[in-house]
């Protein structure tokens, strides 16, 4: 079935309550950076290339189905004008021949 | 308009207008709908794929339409149009049924499953290619055979349609057209002017050559009988004299 993308249930950690604790703010102003812990970042990449690997798989089937359908266009068009040029020539090898009896008819049996 | 309809003719005005429409609609397509929350990327072949199914059957009812005539009436001039009407169904068949199958493998993670939908549009398909066969290499009398070949693909479009009523299947129901949001709508719109203004162009062409070949064996027909010696030639569109 449909290719879900799952959809994280785990929020990063804030610095209220993340696994780095939060320093106190220094007199100096000085605050210390604290980033997401390494699980958190590991699922985050998992479900990006997840999603990645969902979006390119996707783009690859739509390249495909818009290629097929207008291919199929193209191709129809381009026998028809195979179908309208062998009209042309018999129309064009219908008139010598009537010509050619016009010809006949005037100079005689 | 009417002075580019008398340059190109009909549908030269029509291929035009789909050359114009296509574009706008991709870039409706692709930068102003929304991506389908359930499908993902996937979904935006629904917007090619749909006018092309629905394009089928309008079709497959005009080639059924024609043929009944044809059978009634013995009119040549609706055999040309079911003729030509009985191509562009198969073409568009062709491409409702690939497009169905590559956006079934994205969303389904199959390309064919034994759908009552999926089934009974094949067998239109399948039913309007052996049409054009029997009408091309069927020989003089088979232009009847092939019009009720015609008729019965016709009488397969209402069961396509309430297939997804009759039948649990795994392809959409009908009611999910109808409850698209207002954007998919205004992308949908452009898409389907495109492939039907680019199919009536194309059953336009297909129907004049049809015609044209027509009048063109009348015409060494009747240059050959008023002749004793026939000239050399060819039956060019295939026709059986």
């Amino acid at each position: 079935m449909n290719p879900t993308i799952p959809t994280s249930t785990k929020t990063p950690p804030t610095a209220d309550q993340g696994a780095v604790p939060a320093p106190a703010q220094a007199e100096d102003g000085y605050e210390a950076v604290t980033g997401l812990d390494k699980e958190t970042v590991a699922l985050k990449r998992t479900y990006e290339a997840e999603v990645e690997a969902k979006v390119a798989s996707d783009y690859s089937h739509i390249v495909w189905a818009y290629g097929i359908l207008w291919s199929l266009f193209c191709g129809f068009a381009i026998v028809l004008l195979v179908r309208g040029a062998r009209q042309q020539r018999d129309l064009q090898a219908l008139r010598r021949e009537l010509e050619r009896r016009g010809e006949q008819a005037v100079d005689g049996p | 308009m009417s002075a580019l309809s008398r340059s190109f003719g009909r549908p030269g005005v029509l291929l035009c207008t789909a050359l114009v429409t296509f574009p706008y609609a991709l870039q409706r397509v692709f930068l102003h709908t929304p991506i389908e929350s359930e499908m993902g990327t996937a979904q935006k072949i629904f917007y090619f794929h749909l006018p092309m199914a629905w394009g089928l059957m309008l079709f497959a009812m005009i080639s059924g339409v024609a043929a009944v005539l044809q059978l009634l009436r013995r009119s040549e001039r609706a055999e040309d149009v079911a003729k030509a009407a009985g191509e562009v169904c198969a073409l568009l068949g062709i491409g409702a049924l690939m497009s169905g199958a590559i956006w079934g493998d994205a969303t389904w993670g199959t390309p064919w499953t034994g759908d009552a939908r999926l089934v009974t549009t094949a067998l239109l398909e399948l039913v309007f290619i052996a049409y054009l066969i029997v009408a091309k290499f069927g020989g003089p009398m088979a232009a009847r055979l092939a019009a009720a070949l015609a008729v019965f693909g016709a009488l397969d479009v209402p069961i396509i349609y309430y297939s997804v009523k009759i039948w649990k299947t795994t392809h959409p129901k009908a009611q999910v057209v109808q409850s698209l949001p207002p954007e998919m709508w205004a992308s949908l719109w452009p898409c389907l002017f495109a492939i039907l203004a680019c199919s009536f162009a194309l059953f336009e062409l297909r129907l004049r050559q049809e015609r044209v070949g027509r009048r063109l064996d009348e015409a060494w027909l009747a240059l050959s009988a008023s002749d004793v010696a026939p000239p050399e030639h060819t039956a060019p569109s295939g026709r059986s004299a």
